[in-house]
């Protein structure tokens, strides 16, 4: 019991302190989340070695052997080749362009520790220091054997061109981005651009002559090239257009004014999008171009665009790409269509950066849009987004939903239009073959991911939907303008191939509304059109599919209210097709009392919610209501139908419900309590 | 708020301690959560039918409700976008936060710096109730089917929400604090007359409009107030509240903000005196009169409309906090406070020229019925709305989601009168009256019929005579009595009818009155009781049925004697609502035509009731045998 007390105590204890550190604890926590991370590079690393080895001692030997023969190389010497041998030596350059990282690391330690002892060796002694005193550092020296090479550029291309391409640039994280890192780019670019443009334009003009040779002035090696020199410009091109806001920009101090007129050119040469767009029209450049290179460059131009955004219109909310500054307006949709324009373009590799691109985008618009509804409607888009296998189909499907709605809101008020078969012929038409074709396209790519016959569930209902619904609409609105005259057009298929689609995508998708509506407006439209065809044995085939429906284990029609709910007009559509068949009669029978079933289940649960059930018996609502309407007009027919084939409706339907409807007969004659 | 939190998790924790304190405490919190969770609500429906009726989805109903006053009262939106607050538009809300921030960087600290301040926090305060409308919305149609697909809930978290309302509060900070010492000095005269001329009751103007002004202490009270309503809600506890130092909402600090705020309107009142006669206050006041200030005087005038829009704005957010932190002492300041503010709301109703100056006239009346105290005005203010949402989203919301809120606002008035027990029985029957505008059978059974009840007892034996509904506990019961019988009869639910046969007679006899129309409940209780006595049911019972056929054929009878005189009994023919009096006369003469020879079947000679019978027997003969004699062409 003592020791229990004891145990409880320090237990009490624990909790004061707890409570009393809160605040303490809290501010901590504070401090540490202010702290700022370290820039993580080669340099500022090396500042740390600096401490070992301690301040002022004696600069490597083979940075002041590098020194004395540069000063040598400037006065006229030719001490080239010694130079590279020691730069490459000590900075890991080796002889087929690698890089030896082991060496490149020593290279650096000595390297950040001259840039601290220069201090310590008096300039008069030793000249060359003016020549070297801002390159101690990797990105510096690395200039200078770039530099050296570049002025013996008849000597020492290859081997320019060589080390850039195998060792510097893939391991470009290593080298801060400093000016010098920004020239060495550039060099590369003079180096290799006039050639490179010059194969390629004569290559273009080779195959518009002759589109299924091969050219012979395009490499291999220069389609590798090509990839790099894209690349190259990116890079160099985020150094160009960085704004800090001075007077003049950065990189307008490091280069002079002919040198920068060069490379805007260069940049807009290898990263327009015309350029890409003029090399993928041919098919030999889009089959051996590699698909990376135009993705770097759409990638870079989609990045730029949205700094560019993001800086010149800095926004304090989270919100992207809301701005009005002057003259120049950004609209959301318009940068969303243009980026979208780039999935145009068949291109695997663009399809991935782009899709991911835009599914960033359009979920930075869904959590932090300004306007709500542009919240939902990018939501409805990345949802869609989603599903898409590629970026190709999903452009397709994007467009496809302008003539979907177009055709909706036709068939919306087709029945009260004036001169219906001009407008089919004009403007219908137009936009279901528009659509057709989009649609056709998407199911083309479709089989060629999945194969001929998918398996289930790999294709996404949301095609399914979108295809039955093009097919629907116009062939609702064919109905409504023609009946069922032969004046079918041929390319709308086989007649009842939009059913197909909705009932694959309710049985992919039960739960969702649309798709029980879809499904119920296409039974209708069938079953009208049979009716008006005078098919009636179809019909009975048809209704048992449908039965298959309505009893499955989510029952068609059960994610709607009563007022969505179709099967109404199926079932009287149904009843009146039998009745006027001699052999289906007694259908009739069974399909109004599903009808009139349907409508009661409904009114049960208004009543319910309305407070109008007395243990289990259930009494007529005493307002105006749309559920006791269906009732009262279900059991009507229901009874019209018994009366013609000879039967009693009251030995059909339980007691309660001809009570039922009775007290909402004696409700309505009754009038109201005045209020 | 993380200590309180770690404080009742310290409570509970508490072994054998003090379990009634910590108990205490627990309850505490969930009357809290629960009185916040009713004004989430009610700003939901708010938002919802904002909503639809922009969506032109509902369209503009009459008001059609048996009391006049109480539709007006129930067109009293609360929380809607005005001239104070326009928080609709969120592009434009957006656009101005851009560019006063960026003004705001380029700028000194200087006046102007303060006033790019305030502003910048007043539009984050737009924001935040923009998003705030639209989440309630939103979340409404989560529930709803054919939105069901995306997943919308996510589209609004409360952590954005949170976070503009913490960027409003930063950014208000450096321009008003809260000080302890104010709330300590209770009397005014010992005040440092200087003490408002700090940073707190600077006005600024926003928007750029200089007709609008608002006050710094004003904005941070409408902060406090939506942390308040949003303690459940929003996720301002814990790691944020230490990150910008701002904490939860405090009852001290609302209230510090709260006197600001009055103060502020207080000056802005007199001034809009002054300014209203302006002949009278030579070179004080040189302000146009249209409000603007004019060019070199500081001094700003309000005009009506705009002074309007503050007061009712104040009102809102002063019913809030008070509504939620509930306080069980009277306050005589805050008693004469809502005297006072309801008596300008109503002076400057009428000076704007808008319409229905009845609402605030009848609040003023309405602070003085509790003897002083007002603490039972803002539940009964809330849930005065309740009427005008059942009638435009009944068909939206179920009637018992709409009863279980608004029902309880009434409750909690009732509750908050201490003194004048009697009122309450007012509230009950404005209870009775919403919940039968929902038309839900069970409510009326099961709920309404017992709070009518209580109103009765409470009420005792009152002594009004006239149609206005909620005076009246025995007009409001027998209103609710027979819409139960006629429900019962019309829709086919009798169980049980017979249990309000002794309340009926008692109430019935009392209904007829010379100067109003209060007889015809009286009629269709009887009426309704008669055909549901002679249903074939367990409860059968003809003579019974005859009893109240009867009574229902004298009710107009009398009615007519009453304020006709007998001798005019041919009136019985042309009353305002001849229908059910025919009606009531038909139902007697089935039952005087099935048994002539029962004494309760006779035509009664009371009030000349005869002549009556006679003259419409004889009607209907010449009618049919003028059709019979009719030779057709």
């Amino acid at each position: 019991m003592h020791g229990l007390n004891k145990i409880s105590h320090s237990i009490w204890i624990t909790f004061v302190a707890i409570w009393l550190m809160g605040p303490m604890a809290a501010h901590a926590e504070l401090n540490t989340v202010q702290l700022e991370m370290p820039n993580a590079s080669v340099d500022s690393s090396a500042v740390d070695k600096r401490t070992v080895k301690g301040v002022g001692e004696a600069m490597p030997a083979w940075v002041v052997e590098f020194g004395r023969l540069y000063l040598k190389e400037a006065e006229g010497e030719d001490v080239v080749e010694a130079l590279l041998q020691l730069l490459a030596m000590n900075l890991g350059i080796q002889k087929d362009g690698n890089l030896d990282m082991v060496a490149l690391w020593d290279g650096a330690y000595d390297l950040a520790g001259c840039s601290d002892s220069t201090e310590n060796i008096s300039p008069g002694a030793v000249d060359w220091l003016y020549y070297l005193k801002d390159k101690f550092s990797l990105t510096g020296f690395n200039y200078l054997f770039f530099e050296i090479c570049l002025r013996h550029r008849d000597r020492y291309e290859m081997r320019f061109i060589r080390y850039f391409e195998n060792g510097f640039y893939p391991h470009r994280a290593v080298f801060t981005k400093t000016p010098h890192y920004y020239q060495i780019l550039y060099y590369y670019l003079t180096l290799v651009a006039d050639d490179l443009s010059q194969r390629f334009n004569s290559a273009a003009d080779f195959l518009s002559q002759y589109p299924d040779k091969t050219p012979w002035s395009v490499r291999d090696v220069d389609l590798a090239r090509f990839r790099f020199a894209v690349s190259v410009a990116a890079d160099l091109d985020t150094f160009v257009s960085k704004d800090t806001g001075d007077e003049t920009a950065l990189w307008e101090r490091v280069f002079a004014p002919a040198e920068q007129r060069w490379i805007k050119n260069t940049i807009t040469y290898f990263l327009g999008v015309p350029t890409h767009d003029a090399l993928l029209s041919y098919e030999w450049f889009r089959k051996n171009l590699p698909l990376h290179a135009s993705a770097d460059a759409f990638a870079h131009d989609i990045i730029q665009t949205w700094e560019r955004q993001a800086t010149v219109y800095r926004t304090r909310l989270p919100l992207m790409f809301f701005a009005e500054k002057g003259e120049t307006r950004i609209s959301i949709e318009n940068l969303f269509n243009a980026t979208l324009d780039k999935l145009r373009l068949d291109n695997r590799a663009i399809d991935i950066m782009i899709m991911s691109a835009l599914e960033t985008w359009l979920t930075k618009q869904v959590r932090h849009g300004i306007r709500i509804d542009d919240r939902l409607n990018y939501n409805y888009i990345l949802a869609e987004l989603k599903v898409c296998p590629t970026g190709w189909i999903f452009a397709n499907l994007y467009d496809c939903r302008a003539d979907i709605a177009a055709l909706k809101a036709y068939a919306g008020n087709w029945r009260q239009m004036a001169d219906k078969e001009e407008v089919f012929q004009a403007d219908v038409m137009d936009r279901f073959f528009s659509a057709k074709g989009k649609i056709d396209r998407i199911f083309g790519d479709l089989e060629k991911i999945f194969g001929k016959e998918p398996k289930a569930g790999s294709v996404n209902y949301i095609f399914h939907k979108y295809r039955g619904e093009v097919y629907y609409y116009f062939k609702y609105i064919q109905f409504e303008t023609f009946g069922d005259d032969k004046t079918v057009i041929p390319a709308a298929g086989p007649e009842a191939n939009y059913l197909k689609d909705f009932e694959a995508a309710f049985i992919q998708a039960p739960e969702s509304p649309q798709n029980h509506i879809n499904l119920l407006n296409g039974y209708n439209l069938l079953f009208r059109k049979l009716l008006a065809g005078g098919r009636t044995s179809e019909i009975r085939e048809r209704e048992r599919s449908l039965a298959t429906f309505v009893n499955g284990s989510i029952p068609l029609g059960s994610r709607l209210s009563h007022a969505e709910n179709n099967l109404y007009d199926i079932y009287r559509v149904l009843t009146d097709a039998y009745l006027s068949s001699e052999n289906f009669e007694p259908r009739a029978l069974e399909t109004a009392r599903k009808g009139f079933e349907l409508a009661r289940d409904y009114y049960m649960k208004a009543a319910d919610v309305a407070g109008y059930t007395d243990h289990g018996s259930v009494g007529a609502i005493i307002k105006e209501n749309t559920e006791m309407d269906d009732y009262q007009r279900q059991f009507e027919l229901y009874k019209k139908v018994a009366n013609r084939l000879g039967k009693k409706i009251q030995l059909l339907v339980t007691e309660e419900d001809v009570q039922l409807y009775n007290r909402i007969q004696g409700m309505r004659s009754l009038g109201n309590l005045s209020q | 708020m993380m200590y309180k939190w770690l404080f009742i998790v310290f409570l509970i924790l508490l072994p054998m301690g003090a379990p009634g304190v910590a108990a205490t405490a627990d309850a505490d919190m969930v009357a809290l959560k629960d009185r916040c969770d009713n004004i989430s609500r009610l700003r939901a429906f708010e938002a919802l039918y904002q909503r639809r009726l922009q969506a032109g989805d509902i369209e503009s109903l009459s008001s059609n409700g048996v009391n006049r006053l109480l539709a007006i009262l129930s067109e009293l939106s609360m929380f809607e976008e005005n001239t104070v607050l326009p928080f609709r538009d969120s592009a434009t809300i957006a656009k101005r936060i851009e560019g006063l921030s960026r003004a705001l960087e380029t700028s000194d600290v200087d006046e102007k710096s303060q006033s790019l301040r305030f502003n910048i926090a007043y539009e984050y305060f737009l924001f935040y109730l923009a998003f705030l409308h639209e989440k309630y919305a939103l979340d409404f149609h989560k529930e709803q089917s054919t939105i069901k697909e995306i997943a919308v809930q996510q589209l609004i978290s409360p952590k954005e929400l949170s976070q503009y309302l913490l960027q409003a509060q930063l950014y208000l900070q450096t321009l008003t604090r809260f000080e302890e010492v104010e709330e300590k000095e209770t009397s005014p005269q010992l005040r440092d007359p200087l003490a408002d001329q700090d940073a707190g009751s600077i006005s600024y103007v926003v928007r750029n409009d200089n007709k609008r002004y608002l006050n710094a202490g004003f904005l941070a009270l409408m902060i406090e107030c939506e942390k308040l309503a949003g303690t459940f809600m929003l996720e301002t506890a814990d790691d944020l509240d230490d990150a910008f130092g701002v904490g939860g909402a405090s009852e001290a600090v609302i209230r510090y903000y709260d006197r600001k705020t009055w103060n502020w309107l207080n000056e802005l009142w007199k001034r809009y005196h002054i300014g209203a006669n302006a002949s009278l206050s030579m070179g004080y006041l040189r302000g146009y009169r249209d409000g603007s200030a004019r060019e070199g005087y500081a001094s700003y005038a309000p005009s009506a409309k705009n002074l309007y829009a503050l007061y009712r704005t104040y009102l809102s957010y002063h019913f809030l906090w008070r509504y939620i932190l509930d306080p069980d002492t009277e306050s005589p300041f805050y008693n004469s406070l809502t005297r006072v503010l309801f008596e300008r709301l109503n002076q400057l109703q009428k000076d704007a020229g808008l319409y229905q100056t009845v609402i605030y006239g009848h609040y003023a009346v309405e602070t003085a019925r509790d003897g002083s105290n007002t603490n039972f005005l803002p539940a009964v203010f809330f849930a005065r709305r309740g009427p005008f949402m059942a009638r435009h989203l009944s068909q939206l919301i179920k009637p018992d989601e709409l009863f279980a809120l608004y029902g309880e606002f009434y409750q909690d008035g009732a509750a908050g009168i201490r003194n004048n027990i009697p009122y309450r029985s007012r509230i009950y029957n404005e209870l009775v009256l919403f919940g039968l505008l929902l038309n839900d059978l069970h409510l009326m059974e099961d709920t309404l019929y017992g709070y009518a009840m209580r109103a009765t007892r409470i009420a005792g034996n009152e002594t009004y005579v006239g149609t206005e509904f909620a005076r009246s506990s025995r007009l409001t019961t027998a209103y609710l009595l027979a819409s139960i019988l006629d429900t019962k009869n019309r829709s086919g639910l009798y169980d049980g009818f017979w249990r309000y046969r002794d309340m009926a007679d008692a109430l019935c006899s009392r209904l007829i009155a010379k100067s109003n129309d209060n007889w015809r409940f009286a009629a269709v209780i009887h009426k309704s009781l008669a055909m549901l006595y002679s249903r074939k049911l367990p409860a059968f019972d003809e003579s019974l049925a005859m009893y109240h056929a009867k009574q229902a054929f004298l009710t107009p009878c009398e009615k007519v004697a009453l304020t006709y005189g007998e001798e005019n009994w041919q009136q019985f023919f042309a009353l305002p609502e001849k229908e059910l009096a025919i009606s009531c006369l038909k139902l007697f003469l089935y039952f005087h035509n099935k048994y002539p020879t029962n004494p309760e079947a006779v035509i009664p000679s009371r009030f000349n009731a005869h002549r009556v019978a006679d003259k419409w027997i004889a009607e209907r003969k010449s009618a049919t045998l003028s059709y019979k004699g009719d030779s057709r062409p």
